[in-house]
């Protein structure tokens, strides 16, 4: 009986104008935003490695120079992307994808292709995730917002009721239907997506697993919105009030709640600006030595000839200018790692405040889940970020070192390309899945806190029943 | 069989039916008449089981309807005043999704015959049901209880809105399901209808039914008179 209510459902939901031209429309949209998504990526890919084989080519030929002059020549390190970032770009366009490794400076991340987007960006750029996350939703309240007020307008739930069928099994069959519909066009799209995916060059390995966690995750999502509509729909009294109920559901979860928690937090815990963040790295930089500065090093030059037993810099084993500038670095790392500590905490607070949106719209743990296995999230952007200033500090130690045991305090040094070829490398893996997930785990617990939720209030269709 | 003892149902401070006592045989066709706001169609939800009776029993087929309603389901039928189908699902269809809930899955040829027998155009069976008229939907209505092998039929006001050939269709069509043994009762306006397709009449006026008999003891005449003075009375007294 169940599956005969769900064929009825389906046939009725082909036959409806407004169910062909909405997913006509879906998969258009799709479309456009997997090829665009496609050729955005892959103009990316191309960029990034003409880019990156271009400043490798520049720093291995570049000229005979002290070694701290080439710290400050610097490099570009570029973040690798996931196959999936194509499906979600996430924060890479605000917070950008290549780092400025110099000497003394931490660079935040650059090339924000926000930069050079015009303000209607805001409203959404049109991704494979904008369709899913935002619109798949949309999709599922326009099939099944009358599903049951639709009976009851039409005359067909006295039918029913005259038939000996428990409305269990009318809901089983409606959910099955609606389900089925939803699933019917979710499924061949994330196929195609799939394929496309597959099929790009230039990224690193396709994980099926890793993209079939990821489509999980999207279909739970449509399993709240699925059953949220049939439960509105069956408390409605009308279609246009199930309608416009859903409708304004659908504004709150994706839009109001998550702009409203991004807003408070920002508001609460507000990130410092520029000019603070400069005032403290100034403040914890005070009293450290300048590398560039010798007057800043008077102690230091006295610490190390005693501790050397000489009695001039000249008779030091090493070149104290290179020793003068790597203890310099190394009062900026630690001014440095106490800003972005503060900003991190003050991200973390933000981000802490953020999640308990998620307790009022399933969209904010989907929306981080989706982030996260794409591998386009703040927490990846900053564990790259990690990673390029432990690389920058080896970077600089080993030219700052190469000053100092490759001459002597008063010589004048050039390094040439046999230091220049043997600089460290950069070593970056995008982190397991099992540590995504791991990372992830507050979202897929509120994940599935919502689909449970969702369920049980299906169930609260069938006590009404059974109090009538 | 369809059975009413002492069938009451009162809204607030309206009673809508006051302790109706009816019983209709196999095969027996009865007509209930009366007034908008007689208390028909209350009546009519009653034995369906839509609406709790406030005192009293309705029986279907001996089943008290309160203690067993699914099972009086299953052999029971109903055809409202717009029998409400599917729009978007053909005549075939609608009658292959409600058979189908009752009897499990039909052959295509059994679903055709029923409907043959319902008297629809054989080009109707694949059209939408949205471009169908009153009288074919109500064929439709009438191939589902047949298809249900219903022992009785509730109908509310089935015929209200048809033209007369239609009308003529319908009630030969109550007569071979009378003639299968399903005992039917049903609500209706229309005084000649009742009396050429009932075989028992009754007149209902504030809830309460005021008068019963054969529809074979009246002729026309005398019905529309007996019938007249039922609601005039009711006018008087409003």
């Amino acid at each position: 009986m169940v599956i005969r209510i769900a064929k009825k459902e389906w046939k009725e939901q082909l036959r409806e104008k407004r169910f062909l031209a909405a997913g006509l429309l879906m998969v258009l949209l799709f479309g456009a935003a997997l090829i665009s998504s496609k050729a955005y990526y892959e103009k990316e890919q191309d960029l990034r490695i003409t880019a990156q084989q271009g400043i490798e080519e520049n720093w291995f030929n570049q000229r005979d120079k002290n070694p701290h002059g080439a710290a400050h020549y610097g490099i570009y390190l570029f973040k690798p992307e996931s196959r999936l970032a194509l499906i979600d770009r996430g924060v890479n366009r605000y917070a950008g994808t290549a780092f400025f490794v110099e000497g003394h400076v931490r660079n935040e991340a650059q090339f924000r292709k926000i930069e050079d987007e015009t303000g209607l960006v805001r409203f959404g750029e049109l991704t494979p995730a904008y369709i899913l996350i935002y619109l798949m939703p949309l999709f599922i309240i326009l099939i099944g917002f009358n599903s049951f007020t639709k009976e009851r307008e039409g005359g067909t739930w006295r039918m029913l009721q005259s038939h000996d069928v428990p409305l269990r099994k009318v809901l089983l069959g409606k959910w099955a239907g609606v389900t089925f519909t939803t699933f019917m066009l979710f499924i061949p799209l994330y196929i195609l997506m799939g394929l496309i995916i597959y099929s790009v060059s230039g990224f690193g390995e396709f994980s099926l697993v890793h993209y079939l966690i990821l489509g999980s995750i999207y279909a739970l999502y449509y399993l709240i919105f699925i059953n949220l509509t049939l439960i509105v729909s069956w408390f409605s009294k009308h279609s246009g009030a199930a309608f416009i109920t859903l409708l304004a559901l659908w504004i709150v979860a994706t839009l109001v709640v998550p702009k409203l928690f991004v807003s408070a937090a920002q508001y609460i815990n507000p990130l410092p600006d520029t000019n603070s963040v400069a005032e403290m790295y100034s403040e914890a930089r005070a009293g450290g030595i300048d590398g560039h500065a010798p007057s800043s090093a008077r102690e230091l030059e006295r610490e190390v000839m005693e501790e050397h037993g000489v009695d001039s810099l000249e008779d030091l084993p090493f070149n104290f200018a290179g020793y003068r500038l790597q203890v310099g670095e190394e009062y900026d790392t630690k001014a440095y790692n106490y800003v972005f500590a503060h900003i991190h905490s003050v991200i973390s607070e933000q981000d802490a405040l953020i999640r308990k949106g998620s307790l009022l719209s399933p969209f904010l743990p989907v929306r981080n889940l989706s982030m996260g296995l794409a591998y386009t999230d703040v927490d990846n952007h900053w564990d790259f970020s990690e990673a390029v200033e432990l690389y920058r500090q080896d970077f600089v130690r080993y030219l700052n070192e190469d000053l100092m045991y490759s001459s002597r305090t008063g010589e004048t040094y050039l390094a040439g390309s046999d230091v220049w070829a043997a600089k460290p490398n950069f070593g970056y893996e995008l982190p397991g899945m099992d540590e995504v997930l791991k990372a992830q785990s507050g979202n897929l617990f509120l994940l599935f806190g919502w689909v449970g939720l969702s369920f049980l209030g299906l169930l609260t269709i069938k006590s009404k029943s059974e109090e009538s | 069989m369809i059975e009413a003892r002492n069938l009451t149902k009162i809204y607030g401070d309206l009673t809508a039916v006051r302790e109706l006592n009816l019983e209709i045989k196999e095969g027996e066709v009865y007509c209930l008449l009366g007034p908008n706001g007689a208390g028909k169609t209350t009546t009519v939800n009653l034995f369906m089981g839509f609406v709790a009776p406030s005192d009293g029993k309705v029986f279907i087929n001996g089943m008290d309807v309160s203690q067993n309603a699914r099972e009086t389901k299953r052999v029971l039928s109903y055809i409202p005043e717009n029998l409400a189908l599917y729009p978007n699902l053909t005549g075939l269809e609608n009658l292959e999704f409600f058979a189908g809930l009752s009897n499990g899955q039909l052959a295509d040829s059994d679903l055709k015959k029923l409907l043959n027998e319902a008297g629809l155009q054989q080009s109707a069976f694949d059209q939408r049901v949205s471009g169908y008229s009153k009288g074919m939907r109500q064929k439709v209505g009438i191939a589902i209880a047949l298809a249900k092998d219903s022992k009785a039929l509730i109908l509310d006001e089935p015929t209200s809105g048809l033209d007369p050939q239609a009308s003529n269709e319908f009630a030969r069509l109550l007569g071979i399901l009378s003639e299968k043994g399903v005992a039917i009762l049903m609500t209706t306006h229309d005084l000649f209808r009742a009396r050429e397709t009932g075989t028992r009449i009754g007149i209902m006026r504030d809830g309460v039914l005021r008068r019963e008999f054969n529809a074979g003891d009246v002729k026309h005449d005398e019905l529309e008179q007996v019938y007249l003075e039922q609601v005039l009375h009711n006018l008087e007294e409003a």
